[in-house]
């Protein structure tokens, strides 16, 4: 006579650990006991997140969070390249920005052109300012030599100094010599030359 | 007037939408919260209850799946604690509490099956791809490019050449590891893709070698043995264990990973 009965569930003080393979192993190999295992207590991290099917690997947020990196690469030496000529474009700005400079101080003595007090007047006036401006220092009670070795100070080239005193001196003769129109012109040329000249050197 | 109005009950929806989501994930926590206080108190079919409700309510995490195997574990149940700590591996692989305990679970089953000896390549492979989910190497090759990139501007504007050098080196050692990163995020996809593994849940299953009830029978399987699926028809899956020997099981009395 078999008596069967219900199923014992025996209580085994150290688990023994089972040595299994991660990965592709579809095994359970029961085998040393190391008694020092506890069975670990729950985790009380509360993270949760849905259960999606989607994985992140393969979605089109991936694969733009791949590719958009990869495209700033060009895009930074493009700008690179742009940065370069705009720098050395910047020597064609600072010609052109002296020039202007140039064109602001000759302004009122160009409306006088044909007047030759008047003009040579404003062109004295603007030389000096000129120099008020860039030397910061009030200009009109000094020698010329004193204005020469000033602007040579600040890097000026010896013969645009000369050309730029030589234009003084012309403004001081004016007062009694006549001019003609033509040489207003030249000397108003001249010193929006020299004018961008020093102002390129300093 | 009318247009802006849309537009206006198009945002209060959207935000509507938005807290009720909030709403609906804050209450799967403290059902969480609920389940971590009971297992607490001993009182583990309560547990068990308040982390399926999770479930059910669409939500998990590794510490979830490991909270409710503890539970069924203390209920003595074999195959839902196998079942739920291998579910905690597969989010996070290689978490050492986990398995830790799911040798404890796995103590419990009776079958006794000697795994076939894997050769040194495919055991190394094996090791590498349980490093990281394949969602997890996807964020290492993200990360991985960005750093590239980052490390390839600076040597790009670099003017010292010392530095120069060493951004270039490490800029294209970034750009190798993403390359191998991304290589093995497309194999850990395709043999998630490929390696369907399942749980015995029935207490006793037969193993027929046909996937019909008049077979012969295989050999016979007990809960919480580790199985993987190869097909599937109907009612039947093709099943192989560890030790190579395949079969057809009825799909009830297993429960896929």
């Amino acid at each position: 006579m078999t008596i069967t009965s219900d199923e014992i569930l025996i209580e085994v003080e150290n688990g023994p650990a089972v040595a299994a393979n991660s990965g592709d192993s579809n095994a359970v190999a029961k085998s040393n006991v190391i008694a020092k295992d506890q069975f670990k207590y729950i985790n009380s991290d509360t993270e949760l997140h849905s259960i999606t099917e989607d994985s992140f690997f393969g979605s089109t947020t991936f694969w733009s969070l791949v590719g958009g990196p990869l495209l700033l690469i060009p895009l930074a030496i493009f700008i690179g390249g742009k940065r370069r000529a705009y720098k050395n474009d910047v020597k064609g700005n600072r010609l052109r920005k002296a020039d202007k400079l140039a064109r602001k101080y000759l302004g009122e003595a160009k409306r006088n052109l044909g007047d030759q007090k008047v003009f040579y007047l404003s062109l004295e006036k603007s030389l000096h300012n000129y120099l008020k401006a860039k030397l910061n220092i009030q200009t009109s009670d000094m020698s010329k030599e004193r204005i020469k070795s000033l602007l040579e100070q600040r890097g000026a080239q010896t013969e645009s100094t000369n050309e730029f005193i030589s234009l003084l001196e012309s403004c001081e003769f004016a007062r009694y010599t006549p001019a003609s129109i033509v040489a207003m012109q030249q000397d108003y040329e001249k010193a929006a030359r020299v004018i961008s000249e020093i102002d390129k050197q300093l | 007037m009318k247009r802006f109005i849309n537009y206006r009950n198009y945002a209060i929806l959207a935000l509507l939408s938005l807290f009720f989501t909030a709403a609906y994930a804050q209450d799967a926590k403290q059902l969480l919260l609920d389940g971590n206080e009971q297992y607490a108190k001993g009182s583990y079919q309560e547990a068990v209850t308040n982390y399926e409700k999770v479930i059910k309510d669409g939500y998990e995490s590794a510490a979830l799946y490991y909270n409710l195997a503890n539970a069924q574990y203390k209920l003595n149940r074999t195959a839902p604690s196998v079942y739920y700590y291998e579910k905690a591996l597969q989010l996070k692989p290689g978490d050492k509490d986990v398995k830790n305990n799911l040798t404890f679970a796995q103590n419990m089953t009776l079958d006794a099956i000697t795994p076939l000896p894997q050769n040194t390549f495919k055991k190394w492979n094996n090791s590498v791809l349980g490093l990281f989910t394949t969602d997890g190497w996807a964020i290492m090759t993200v990360v991985l490019i960005f750093a590239f990139v980052l490390t390839f501007i600076f040597y790009y504007y670099t003017v010292s050449s010392g530095l120069k050098r060493l951004l270039f080196t490490v800029s294209f050692a970034a750009l190798a590891v993403a390359i191998i990163s991304l290589a093995i995020g497309f194999q850990s996809a395709s043999h998630a893709k490929n390696n369907i593994q399942a749980i015995v849940w029935s207490a006793e299953a037969q193993v027929k070698s046909e996937p019909n009830l008049r077979s012969d029978e295989a050999f016979v399987l007990h809960e919480g043995t580790k199985v993987r699926v190869l097909e599937e028809t109907d009612e039947w899956k093709h099943i192989r264990i560890a030790d190579g020997k395949e079969g057809w099981i009825t799909t009830t009395d297993i429960k896929e990973l």
